[in-house]
C-alpha cells in the first residue's frame, strides 16, 4: 500500500476528481461534435447511421469503459483499506482511514459518472440529430 | 376580446381553479372550464400542448410522492427524539439518495426524450401552410402567402390558422429577442436576430387564443401580446382571401378624406395600406385590414373606433413607451376622419 | 456551555494576559481603533465586514422585491411605472446574486475558515481586505445608480442586442458589466486564498479526510469560481467593447451572434447557482450533525456528492436556452445532465434524513432554519427535474413557474441555510446568542410567507404569466394568485425585521457565551471567550473529524497554550503551514497585518471603473497604472527575507519559516490565478470557434495573415524566452550572478522583441475591429497575450529590482519562481493563440 501513501498531493485530488473530469471532457466533446456537425451539415453515413452519431456513440463506449477501469481499481483499494481497517480505530492507522476515503470517494464519483455517461449516452440513440 | 378577454374568470374561479389544482389536479387537466382567450398550459388545444400537460400531472403527482417522504421522514426524526430510529443508516442515503432518483430518472429522461417532437417543424406531417411571425418592439408582424407567387399578405398581432392541419411557422426578428409563445396550443420558442426558428403546431380545435412574448424585450415587454385565431379550414381560406386583398377604396366623401389626412399627415411613412399610394412604409404594422383585427396594440386594447382615434392621438396613454409617436396636435376633424377611415378597412 | 459551566476552563475577570507568549501574541495581532479599523485585513474582522456588506444588500435587493411585489397586487396597476419596474427587477436580480448570495457566503467562508482548521488567519490576509473593498464599492457604485435613475434595465442576465447600444444607449448597461466586472473581482480574489488556504493552512491532525464539510463545501465552491466567474468576466468585457468602440461579437449585421453571450453568461449562470447553493449546504451538514448530536453519515458520500455536482453544474449552462432553438440532440445532452445533477442533491438529502433519524435531534432556531431549507430546497430540487425536461421546459421557461423554482432553489436552498448560519454562529462573532424565542418567530414568519409568497407562482406561470412583465391585464386568472403572492411577501419581509430587531437587540441582551453554546463538535467552537482575532491561543493537534466530541482534554490544553505556536517571538502574525493531503506541519508561515494598502489599491482600481463607465478613457489609464504601481509597492513590502531559517512552531517543533517552489504559498495561489487566467483564454478560444460555427459563411476561409513564417518566428522567440527563463531560474539556484543575469536580460529583450516583431505584422494585416466579428476576436486574442507579455516584462523588471537590492538570492527565490512561472504560462498562451489564428480556418 506504500506507493499509494506516497502519491504527491496534487496527484491524490486529480485521481480523486478524475472520474467527473473524464465524463465532463466526454460531455463537451459530444457537444462539440454535435454542434460542428450540425453548423456544417455533414451528412456522411455510415453502415446507416449518420458520422456524427458514430462519433458520438463511440466516445460514450469508450467513456463508460475508462470510468468503469478507474472505478473498478478504485473498489479494490477500497475494499482492501476497508478490511484493513476493520477492528481498528480511525486514529490508530490514519493513513489507511485516508486512503479509504479517497478510494471510496473515486469509487462514488465514478458510479455517478457511469451513471451520468448512460443519460447522455441515452439521446444519441433515441433523438434524431440536428432536428 | 379585449384586454380582459371575457368577464367569466373572475376571482372566484380563479380561486376554484386553484382549489381544483390542490385537490383534484388531474381532473382539470382533461376538462377544465372553456374560456377563450386565457393563455393557460393546462387548458391544451393542441397535441404537443396535451403530451406536455400530461406530462406535468404525471411529475406533479410523482413530486408530491417524494416530497411527502421526505418530509414524514424529518418529521419521524423529531418525534423518535429520545431514542435513535434503526432508519438512521448508511443504507439510507443508498436507497433514498442513489436508487431513488436513479429510477425515477431513467424513467423520466426515456419518456421525455421521446415526447415534443411535433414541435420541431416537418416531423410530423408536412406543413400545408407556412406563416411567418416577426417579432418587433413591442409588436408582432405576421405574413401570410400571397396570392400565387404574389407578395406575401402581411398583418399583425393577430394569428389565424386553420384547425386541424398542421401550420408550419417560420419565427424571426428585427430587433431583440422576443419568445413566441401560445400556452394552449405548444411551448415557446425564441425570436433571434439572424436565425429563423421554425416550429410546427396543430391547433385541434376552433377558437381565440391568447399568446405572449416571453423574452424580456424592453419597455413594453408586458404588453406585447396577440391573439390566435383558429378557424374551421373552409373559413380559414375565405379570411385568407380577403387578407391578401389590398384595401377597400374609401366610397364616401368622408373616408376619402381620411385617407388623405392619413397620407398628408405622414401616417404612410410608417404604415402600409396595400393599394394606397403613399403608405409604404413598414416600421409599424400594416394597416391594410386593421379595421378586422380583435385588438390594437399588440393586443392592448380593444379595436373600435373610440380606441383607434384614442390610440393615434396619444397612443402613450395606453401603451406608455411604445415607438409610435403622439399626435395629439391633429385637431379633431382630422383625428375622426383618419380614425373613420382606418375603422373601414376591413 | 452557560457562564457558569465556563469557569471551571477559566476565569473570565480581566481577561490579562497569562504569559509572555500570550502578551506577544495580543500585540501582534491587536485590532486597530478608530478609522484605522478600514485598514483591518484579519479575517475575522474582513469577514464580518463582508457579512455585514452582503447583509444589507439583501435588505435592499428585498426592498425591490416588495416594490415589485406593490406594483403586482393587482392588474394594471400604475403605482411602478415600466421604465423603474424594469431597473427593479433587474437590480433585484443583480443584487442578489452578485452583492448578497456568492459575496455573503464568502464572507462567511472567510470568516470561519481559518478557525474551523484551526488557522490564525487566511494566508493572504490583504487580499481579503482589497477584495472586500473592491466588492464593497463596486456595489455601492452598482446599487447607487438606482438613486440616479440610471439602473440597468436589461434583466439580470443582460441579453444583447436588448443590451446593445442600439436599444439601449443609456449608461444604464454599462454600470452594470463595469461595475461587476469590479466586483467579480473581489470573488476571484477570495476563491484564490480561500483554496489556498484550506489545502495549506490547516491544524497538524487535521487531514483533508478529517475536514469539516463546510470546508470541503468552500473548497468546492472556490474552485467552481474559479472557472466560472472568467467566462462571464470576458463577455462582459467583450459587450463593453462592442458598446464603446464599436467592436463586433454579438452583432449579427457584423458576423456576431447574440447567442455567443447567452453560452457565456450561461457557462457561467448556472455553475453560479451550485456555488450558491454548496456552502448553503455545507453548513446544512455542520448544523445537522452539532444538533442530531451525531456525527453526519455518509461524509465521504456527501463530499463526493459536492464535488460531482461542482462538475457537473458545468455542463448544465445550455438548460437556460431550451427555447432558442438549439438541435433537439444538443438539448437531451444538458436534459441529461440535469437530471445527474440530482442524484448528488439527493444523496446529501438523505445523508441529512439519515443523521437525523440515527441522532438524537434538537430542535433549537438553527435546526429549525434546516428544517424549512429540507422542505423549501426539495420542492425546488423537484420542479428543478422537471423544468430540465426539455418539452416542460418550452411552456414554463420565462414564466412564474421558473420564478417560482428559482426561489424555492436559491431562497429555500440558501437564505434558510444562511439564518440557520447566522444564528448558529453568532455567537462566536458577537459573544452573545441571538434569542430563541424571537427566533421562532423569524423562522415561521420567513417560511409561511415564502410559501405563500413562491407556492402559487408555480400555478401563475402554468396560467401563462411571463415573468418580468411589470403589469398584467386583469381577468387572465393571475389577479387573486398575484395578490396572494404579494400578501406573503410582506409577511416574508416581516420576519426579516423581527430578525434585525433581534439581531440589534441581541448585542446588549443576548445571553453571554463562554464557549462552544450548541456542544459542537468542530474547531470553530475551540475557542474560549474573550475570542480574539487570533482564535486560540495555540493551534491545536487533532485526531479526528469532530475533535471537541472525541479529545476530552483538548479545549483545556489549547487555551493553556499547550499546542502550537502559542507565541509570537518576533512579533509577527504567524500561522501553520501544513501538507495538503496528511496536514503535517511543514512551514510556519509569516502573514502580514493591518495596511492601508489593500484600501488604497481598491480605491485606485475603482477609478479605472468608475472612469471607463464615464468614457473617460485617460483617466481609466492612469488610475491602472496607479493601481500597478500600489501592486507592486504591496509586493515589495510583504515579502521578507526571515531572521533565522528554522523557527519554534510549539510543541517542541522546529519548522522553516521560508518556503519556495512548489510549496510556497505564494507559488500556490499564483497557480490558482493563472487558472482563472486560462479560463478566461479558454473562453476567448470559445468565442473563436463558435462564431466560426455561427457563420461559416461570412468567416473568412484563410487566416488573418498568411505564411507560416510569421507563425515560426514567433513561435522560436516565444520558446527561446521560456528557455532563457529557465535558464536564469537554474543559474540563479546554483548561485551563479552572471549566468543568472544573462539569462533574466535575455527573457527580457526577447519578450520586447516578440512584441516588436507581431505587432507590425498584426498592424499590417489590416484588421478593422469594427468590420466584422473574426476581426474582433482576433484582436482579442492577440491582445489578451500581449497584455500578458507587458505584465510578463513588468515582473520580469521587478525580479532584477529583487535581486539589486538583495532581496532575493539563491535560496530565497520566490519572486524569481512565481515570475518563471507567469513567463513560461503566458508562453503557452501566446503559442497556443498563435497555432490557432495561423491555422484555424485553414
Amino acid at each position: 500500500m506504500s506507493p499509494q501513501t506516497e502519491m504527491p498531493p496534487h496527484r491524490r485530488l486529480l485521481l480523486l476528481v478524475l472520474p467527473v473530469l473524464v465524463w465532463f471532457a466526454y460531455f463537451l466533446l459530444t457537444y462539440a461534435v454535435i454542434a460542428v456537425g450540425c453548423a456544417f451539415s455533414i451528412r456522411r453515413e455510415l453502415f446507416g447511421f449518420g458520422i456524427v452519431q458514430w462519433i458520438a456513440a463511440v466516445s460514450t463506449i469508450v467513456t463508460f469503459a475508462i470510468i468503469a477501469v478507474i472505478g473498478i481499481q478504485a473498489f479494490r483499494r477500497w475494499r482492501e483499506a476497508h478490511n484493513a481497517m476493520k477492528w481498528r480505530e480511525t486514529t490508530a492507522a490514519p493513513d489507511i482511514d485516508r486512503l479509504r476515503f479517497f478510494a471510496l470517494g473515486t469509487l462514488l464519483l465514478s458510479l455517478l459518472s457511469l451513471i451520468a455517461t448512460v443519460w447522455v449516452g441515452l439521446p444519441i440513440l433515441i433523438v434524431p440529430p440536428c432536428a | 376580446m379585449q384586454k380582459a378577454p371575457t368577464g367569466i374568470l373572475s376571482i372566484s374561479s380563479a380561486a376554484a381553479r386553484l382549489l381544483a389544482l390542490l385537490s383534484l389536479g388531474g381532473g382539470l387537466s382533461g376538462c377544465s372550464i372553456t374560456i377563450e382567450g386565457v393563455q393557460s398550459a393546462l387548458d391544451p388545444r393542441s397535441s404537443i400542448a396535451g403530451e406536455i400537460s400530461q406530462v406535468w400531472w404525471a411529475m406533479f403527482w410523482g413530486s408530491l410522492i417524494i416530497l411527502a417522504l421526505v418530509i414524514a421522514l424529518a418529521l419521524y426524526a423529531l418525534k423518535r427524539r429520545s431514542r435513535p430510529s434503526r432508519l438512521g443508516h448508511n443504507s439510507l442515503i443508498i436507497v433514498g439518495g442513489v436508487l431513488l432518483p436513479v429510477v425515477t430518472l431513467s424513467a423520466l429522461l426515456s419518456y421525455g426524450l421521446n415526447i415534443g417532437h411535433d414541435f420541431k417543424s416537418g416531423s410530423a406531417a408536412p406543413a400545408e401552410l407556412t406563416i411567418e411571425v416577426i417579432g418587433k418592439r413591442w409588436w408582432w408582424e405576421v405574413r401570410y402567402p400571397g396570392q400565387g407567387n404574389g407578395p406575401p399578405a402581411v398583418s399583425a398581432n393577430e394569428i389565424h390558422m386553420p384547425a386541424g392541419v398542421p401550420v408550419e411557422f417560420a419565427l424571426t426578428t428585427t430587433d431583440v429577442i422576443h419568445s413566441f409563445w401560445v400556452p394552449n396550443l405548444a411551448g415557446k420558442i425564441d425570436m433571434i436576430p439572424g436565425k429563423v426558428n421554425r416550429v410546427q403546431i396543430q391547433a385541434d380545435t376552433p377558437g381565440v387564443y391568447r399568446g405572449q412574448c416571453a423574452e424580456y424585450c424592453g419597455a413594453q415587454h408586458a404588453w406585447m401580446a396577440f391573439y390566435v385565431v383558429v378557424h374551421p379550414p373552409e373559413e380559414f381560406e375565405a379570411w385568407l382571401r380577403n387578407e391578401q386583398a389590398p384595401a377597400r377604396t374609401p366610397d364616401s366623401t368622408f373616408l376619402r378624406q381620411g385617407r388623405e389626412s392619413f397620407i398628408n399627415t405622414g401616417c404612410g411613412a410608417c404604415h402600409v395600406i396595400r393599394g394606397v399610394e403613399g403608405a409604404v412604409g413598414t416600421l409599424g404594422p400594416d394597416l391594410t385590414h386593421v379595421s378586422s383585427r380583435l385588438s390594437l396594440g399588440a393586443a392592448t386594447v380593444d379595436n373600435n373606433l373610440g380606441t383607434l382615434a384614442g390610440w393615434i392621438a396619444d397612443s402613450h396613454t395606453m401603451k406608455p413607451g411604445n415607438l409610435m409617436p403622439p399626435f395629439a396636435a391633429f385637431d379633431g376633424a382630422t383625428l375622426r376622419a383618419i380614425a373613420g377611415y382606418l375603422e373601414s378597412l376591413e | 456551555m452557560s457562564e457558569s459551566d465556563a469557569s471551571m476552563l477559566r476565569p473570565l475577570a480581566g481577561d490579562a494576559p497569562r504569559s509572555p507568549g500570550e502578551a506577544r501574541l495580543r500585540k501582534a495581532w491587536a485590532k486597530p481603533q478608530g478609522i484605522a479599523m478600514l485598514s483591518a485585513v484579519n479575517n475575522t474582522i474582513v469577514g464580518r465586514y463582508i457579512i455585514a456588506t452582503g447583509f444589507t444588500f439583501f435588505i435592499l435587493g428585498g426592498i425591490l422585491a416588495l416594490l415589485m411585489r406593490a406594483q403586482l397586487i393587482v392588474p394594471e396597476n400604475d403605482l411602478i411605472d415600466f421604465e423603474l419596474f424594469n431597473q427593479l427587477f433587474t437590480m433585484h436580480g443583480t443584487t442578489m446574486m452578485f452583492l448578497f448570495a456568492v459575496p455573503i457566503m464568502l464572507g462567511f467562508a472567510v470568516y470561519l475558515m481559518p478557525q474551523m482548521l484551526g488557522a490564525r488567519d487566511l494566508p493572504f490576509p490583504r487580499m481579503s481586505s482589497y477584495g472586500f473593498w473592491c466588492y464593497f464599492i463596486g456595489g455601492v457604485l452598482v446599487f447607487g445608480s438606482l438613486f440616479i435613475g440610471a439602473a440597468p434595465d436589461g434583466g439580470w442576465f443582460m441579453y444583447p442586442p436588448l443590451t446593445s447600444l442600439t436599444y439601449s444607449p443609456g449608461i444604464n448597461t454599462d454600470i452594470w458589466l463595469l461595475g461587476l466586472s469590479f466586483v467579480e473581482i473581489a470573488s476571484l480574489v477570495a476563491a484564490t486564498e480561500l483554496i489556498v488556504g484550506i489545502l495549506k493552512t490547516r491544524a497538524p491532525g487535521l487531514s483533508i479526510n478529517r475536514m469539516p464539510i463546510f470546508a470541503w463545501a468552500v473548497l468546492v465552491m472556490a474552485s467552481m469560481i474559479v472557472i466560472a466567474f472568467p467566462p462571464l468576466l470576458v463577455a462582459d468585457i467583450m459587450l463593453e467593447l462592442e458598446r464603446a468602440f464599436g467592436w463586433s461579437f454579438f452583432d449579427v449585421e457584423r458576423g456576431g451572434d447574440p447567442l455567443l453571450w447567452q453560452h457565456l453568461f450561461w457557462f457561467f449562470g448556472h455553475p453560479e447557482v451550485y456555488i450558491i447553493f454548496i456552502p448553503a449546504a455545507g453548513v446544512v451538514s455542520m448544523v445537522v450533525a452539532t444538533f442530531a448530536r451525531r456525527p453526519l453519515f455518509g461524509y465521504t458520500w456527501v463530499v463526493a456528492a459536492m464535488i460531482g455536482t461542482g462538475v457537473i453544474s458545468f455542463a448544465l449552462w445550455v438548460h437556460h436556452m431550451f427555447a432558442t432553438g438549439m438541435p433537439r440532440m444538443s438539448l437531451s445532452f444538458f436534459s441529461a445532465a440535469s437530471m445527474a445533477v440530482a442524484v448528488p442533491a439527493g444523496i446529501q438529502v438523505f445523508s441529512w434524513l439519515a443523521t437525523l433519524l440515527g441522532g438524537r435531534p434538537v430542535l433549537k432556531t438553527p435546526l429549525l432554519f434546516v428544517y424549512g431549507f429540507l422542505f423549501t430546497f426539495v420542492l425546488g430540487g423537484l420542479t428543478g427535474v422537471m423544468v430540465a425536461l426539455v418539452p416542460f421546459d418550452w411552456q414554463v421557461h420565462d414564466t412564474y413557474f421558473v420564478v417560482a423554482h428559482f426561489h424555492y432553489v436559491l431562497f429555500g436552498g440558501m437564505v434558510f441555510p444562511l439564518f440557520a448560519g447566522l444564528y448558529y454562529w453568532m455567537p462566536l462573532a458577537s459573544g452573545r446568542l441571538l434569542s430563541e424565542r424571537l427566533g421562532r418567530w423569524v423562522f415561521w414568519l420567513m417560511f409561511l410567507g415564502f410559501q405563500i409568497t413562491f407556492l402559487p407562482m408555480h400555478l401563475t406561470g402554468l396560467l401563462g404569466m411571463p415573468r418580468r412583465v411589470y403589469t398584467f391585464p386583469a381577468g387572465m386568472g393571475w389577479d387573486t394568485l398575484n395578490l396572494i403572492s404579494t400578501v406573503g411577501a410582506f409577511i416574508l419581509a416581516a420576519g426579516v425585521l423581527v430578525f434585525i430587531v433581534d439581531l440589534f437587540a441581541h448585542f446588549r441582551r443576548g445571553e453571554r457565551v463562554i464557549h462552544n453554546p450548541w456542544e459542537a463538535g468542530t474547531l470553530d467552537w475551540l475557542p474560549v471567550a474573550p475570542f480574539q482575532p487570533w482564535t486560540t491561543f495555540s493551534v491545536p493537534l487533532v485526531h479526528g473529524r469532530y475533535p471537541l466530541w472525541d479529545q476530552r482534554e483538548l479545549v483545556a490544553e489549547v487555551d493553556k497554550g499547550g499546542h502550537f505556536l502559542p507565541d509570537a517571538p518576533v512579533g509577527r502574525r504567524e500561522t501553520l503551514v501544513t501538507d495538503m493531503i496528511t496536514a503535517e506541519p511543514q512551514q510556519v508561515l509569516r502573514i502580514p497585518s493591518s495596511s492601508w494598502i489593500p484600501l488604497s489599491a481598491a480605491i485606485a482600481t475603482s477609478v479605472f471603473f468608475v472612469a471607463a463607465i464615464a468614457k473617460e478613457y485617460a483617466w481609466s489609464l492612469i488610475a491602472a497604472a496607479v493601481t500597478l504601481a500600489i501592486f507592486i509597492l504591496w509586493a515589495w513590502s510583504n515579502a521578507r527575507i526571515p531572521e533565522a531559517d528554522a523557527v519554534d512552531a510549539g510543541k517542541g517543533m522546529s519548522l522553516p519559516a521560508y518556503v519556495t517552489g512548489i510549496h510556497s504559498h505564494s507559488w500556490a495561489g499564483l497557480s490558482i490565478g493563472l487558472v482563472v487566467d486560462f479560463a478566461a483564454f479558454a473562453s476567448l478560444l470559445f468565442t473563436y470557434f463558435y462564431l466560426w460555427t455561427a457563420w461559416p459563411d461570412s468567416w473568412p476561409t484563410e487566416p488573418f495573415t498568411t505564411g507560416w513564417f510569421p507563425l515560426v518566428i514567433g513561435i522560436l522567440i516565444l520558446a527561446a524566452s521560456s528557455y532563457a527563463m529557465a535558464w536564469a531560474s537554474r543559474a540563479n539556484r546554483r548561485d551563479d550572478g552572471r549566468g543568472y543575469w544573462i539569462g533574466i536580460l535575455a527573457v527580457f529583450a526577447l519578450g520586447a522583441l516578440f512584441m516588436a516583431f507581431v505587432i507590425p505584422v498584426f498592424a499590417r494585416s489590416g484588421l478593422d475591429p469594427t468590420r466584422h466579428s473574426f476581426d474582433s476576436t482576433v484582436w482579442a486574442i492577440i491582445g489578451y497575450h500581449l497584455l500578458h507579455m507587458g505584465v510578463g516584462l513588468v515582473l520580469a523588471t521587478y525580479t532584477m529590482a529583487r535581486t539589486l537590492a538583495g532581496h532575493l538570492t539563491s535560496r530565497h527565490n520566490t519572486d524569481l519562481n512565481n515570475t518563471a512561472l507567469f513567463w513560461h504560462y503566458t508562453v503557452g498562451i501566446g503559442i497556443v493563440s498563435l497555432l490557432v489564428l495561423f491555422l484555424v480556418p485553414f
